[in-house]
């Protein structure tokens, strides 16, 4: 168990004025199995009208709008999270949760997914957390990590084609080769101790247990992680979203830090 | 069976019917009033004249009064099913229907998971499509249940055959059809949260346009586009002339899913409303039909809708199907390879008679390479028996030719199902053809439900 003070820092610059900006956020964290946030404050700019709901997917939605002209748009969301309350999220019941057995459009495998799929001869292996760990492990040496080659836009297929990229990247390929053994999994948008970008991951279920896969770093997803929201893929995790007027191109910022908190006799919180 | 030959005496027929179509004065005005049918292609409507024919379908009291009460045990079973499908899945945890013609369709819509709407009714409108075969038996071929049009047609064109002949109806004992709207109204009504009832459509250049307009007029609801309304403080507001925000309750929209707000759906819509689906999943509005309706009235979930009235309702199917077969399953393979010749297929991802392919009418090679298709992906298709149905009559320059006919028949979810006592009777121009939609070239005729 870890308690972890986090820090969300989102900043939008536009090259000029717009209006009448609606928006949706995923960027709040919520209590799950894992995990408890207390002492939360969010804060979207410039002045708007907020609500909140949770989406489908259980994942926090803040929408709202702001009508004046403003050149930059953002959130910052703090608090702490009690982490690693226990080992994984209970999962519903299989039948329940099938639409994460099905690839999607982001995670739909081509030719190249394919044949790496068939060479990882995932029949060897019982358990869904064994495939996915031989999963992960191949994964791991087969792409690399690079910033700048993807976007947002890339699928699956197209990152791993090009054998390098991002969490999501790696997150999104692992969805793919999971599904094609008919787990159902799930991506995960989130943080992680440290200071810099937001993070990506996923979860696969094994009877009844979301268990925590990062790709990305190679590891299971312990009590450094801070979950904020999942889905079929990015796209049902996408941080802002927002319609506006005016014509402009926009920059976006992002800083997150995450660092532990010990109580005044610098022990760990138990 | 009551044809129109047995209710109008044979004076009628030859001089009213003749005067009535020779003049072409119902199609005169149809098209005065703009009445045109839309067809949604690849995202694009296309806009088609819809010609009617003055000869109606008719059906006797007694059979009109099985159908309503088959219709209505059919959508209340389609409505738990999609309650059920968005909630617990109870149909599916107990294999009544395999997961993947659930998950893997492009009908069902996650964001829809978890809602309940206002009433718990997801399908407020129905449009049901059924044939007669020659024996006198009734088959659905198709259940519609997302945004089910042409309820407009024969009501206008009632209207206005009654006004170029009114004698054409006395004595005849036809129920009346001028209570849609009041039944449209009634069914708005219930699951409204409060505030206006508004139809929304997708502007005055749509080719729906028409019934849109036509229905928001005849039931008083406001007709609004997409820019008139917006969500403010969690609710939803029709903005009028004079730029005074009123609060609206139910919207009867009749844009699809996709294009109904960009902040969940497509984002390059610019004819829906953001965040309208964010404050329907707070129920503070209701939408009718509500989103996520694709679940159920696709091609491939149709079979299993018989199942779904045993399920729910522990009743017998009163309606019958037409007899389908899943390539899915094994056996329903075999059997669909070994009586190709004698089949229908459906491409169950395509609508408006498209992908629907007869096996006696294709050449050995197209049979050879459907054959493949079907083994390759066998979820993507259905085959059915060819039903052999009735033909009703359509006058084309004074002469009397016998065409295939199919019924949209509508029933709406108000506090109680009702089933409306007429319908669009759609029909073939084509002398060799089965398929009766609109896109292909069809025409229309009113539907007379007949009260003794
Ligand atoms: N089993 C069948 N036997 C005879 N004719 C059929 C059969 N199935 C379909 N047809 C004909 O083909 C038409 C189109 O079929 P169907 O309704 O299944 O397709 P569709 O593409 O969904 O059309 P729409 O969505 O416009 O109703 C029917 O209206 C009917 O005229
Ligand atoms: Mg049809």
């Amino acid at each position: 168990m870890k308690k972890l003070q986090f820090g969300y820092h989102m900043k939008l610059t536009f090259s000029d004025y717009v209006s009448n900006h609606r928006f949706s956020l995923k960027c709040v964290p919520h209590d799950t199995d894992l995990q408890k946030i207390v002492n939360m404050t969010v804060e979207v700019y410039p002045d708007n009208v907020t609500s909140e709901d949770s989406d489908a997917y259980g994942n926090i939605t803040l929408f709202g709008y702001t009508n004046e002209l403003h050149d930059c748009f953002g959130f910052d969301v703090k608090g702490i999270a009690v982490t690693g309350k226990e080992e994984y999220e209970k999962a519903d019941e299989l039948h329940k949760i099938g639409i994460f057995k099905y690839q999607t459009q982001k995670t739909k495998p081509g030719l190249r997914i394919l044949e790496f799929y068939q060479k990882l001869d995932l029949k060897r292996f019982g358990s869904a957390t064994d495939k996915a760990t031989a999963i992960m492990d191949s994964l791991s040496e087969a792409f690399q990590y690079v910033q700048g080659i993807t976007d947002m836009e890339t699928t699956a297929e197209e990152a791993f084609t090009g054998g390098s990229g991002v969490c999501q990247d790696y997150a999104h390929i692992m969805l793919s080769l999971c599904r094609m053994e008919r787990i159902p999994c799930r991506y995960v948008a989130g943080m992680m101790m440290g200071e810099g970008l937001s993070h990506a991951w996923v979860e696969i279920w094994d009877e009844h247990k979301w268990r925590g896969f990062d790709p990305t770093n190679h590891k299971l997803v312990g009590d450094e992680y801070i979950k904020i929201s999942n889905g079929r893929d990015s796209t049902d995790c996408l941080v802002n979203q927002g319609i506006f007027t005016g014509n402009v191109s926009q920059m976006q910022e992002i800083n997150v830090v995450v660092e532990e908190v010990f109580d005044e006799w610098n022990n760990r919180i138990n | 069976m009551t044809t129109y030959a047995d209710i109008f005496s044979k004076k009628e027929r030859v001089e009213d019917m003749e005067i009535y179509a020779g003049s072409g004065a119902v199609n005169e005005q149809l098209a005065r009033y703009g009445v045109k049918f839309g067809i949604y292609k690849n995202n694009e409507f296309k806009e088609q004249l819809f010609p009617f024919d003055m000869i109606p379908r008719i059906i006797d009291k007694d059979e009109f009064t099985y159908l309503e009460k088959g219709l209505k045990q059919r959508v209340v079973a389609l409505n738990c099913f999609i309650n059920d499908i968005y909630g617990d899945k109870h149909i599916v945890r107990d294999g009544i229907i395999p997961e993947e013609f659930i998950y893997a369709g492009s009908g069902y819509l996650p964001q829809c998971d978890g809602i309940k709407p206002p009433k718990g009714i997801y399908a407020h409108i129905a449009g049901i499509d059924l044939v007669q075969a020659k024996d006198g038996d009734w088959y659905v071929l198709e259940d519609n249940l997302r945004i089910p049009s042409g309820a407009s047609y024969p009501m206008i064109a009632r209207m206005i055959s009654r006004r170029s002949s009114p004698d054409l109806f006395t004595g005849k004992h036809v129920e009346d059809n001028r209570n849609y709207a009041a039944m449209l109204r009634r069914t708005m009504d219930h699951v409204n949260v409060g505030g206006h009832t508004v139809i929304l459509t997708p502007g005055r250049y749509n080719a729906a346009y028409f019934e849109h307009s036509y229905l928001a007029e005849k039931t008083g609801a406001h007709l609004a586009s997409g820019h008139e309304l917006i969500v403010e403080n969690d609710h939803l507001y029709f903005i009028d002339y004079s730029g005074r925000k009123e609060r609206v309750g139910a919207v009867y929209r009749r844009i699809s899913d996709e294009y109904l707000d960009p902040m969940t759906f497509r984002k390059d819509s610019v004819i829906g409303i953001p965040h309208i689906f964010d404050i329907y999943r707070k129920g503070n509005v209701a939408l009718i039909n509500a989103p996520g309706n694709g679940v159920a009235d696709d091609k491939g979930i149709y079979y299993f809708v018989p199942k779904m009235v045993k399920y729910y309702l522990e009743e017998e199917p009163i309606l019958q199907n037409a007899p389908t077969y899943l390539p899915y399953y094994k056996e329903d393979m075999k059997y669909v390879l070994e009586n190709f010749d004698k089949l229908v297929l459906k491409d169950v991802a395509e609508a408006g008679g498209y992908g629907v392919v007869f096996g006696n009418k294709m050449t050995s090679e197209e049979k050879e390479n459907f054959k493949t298709m079907l083994k390759n992906e066998p979820r993507r298709f259905i085959a059915q028996e060819v039903i052999d149905f009735l033909d009703i009559d359509i006058m084309e320059k004074h002469e009397l030719l016998p065409r295939k006919a199919d019924l949209r028949a509508f029933v709406l979810m108000g506090e109680e199902p009702m089933v409306w006592k007429s319908g669009l009777t759609r029909f073939s121009r084509n002398p060799d053809s089965f398929i009766v939609n609109s896109s292909q070239g069809g025409g229309f005729k009113d539907t007379w439900v007949l009260s003794q």
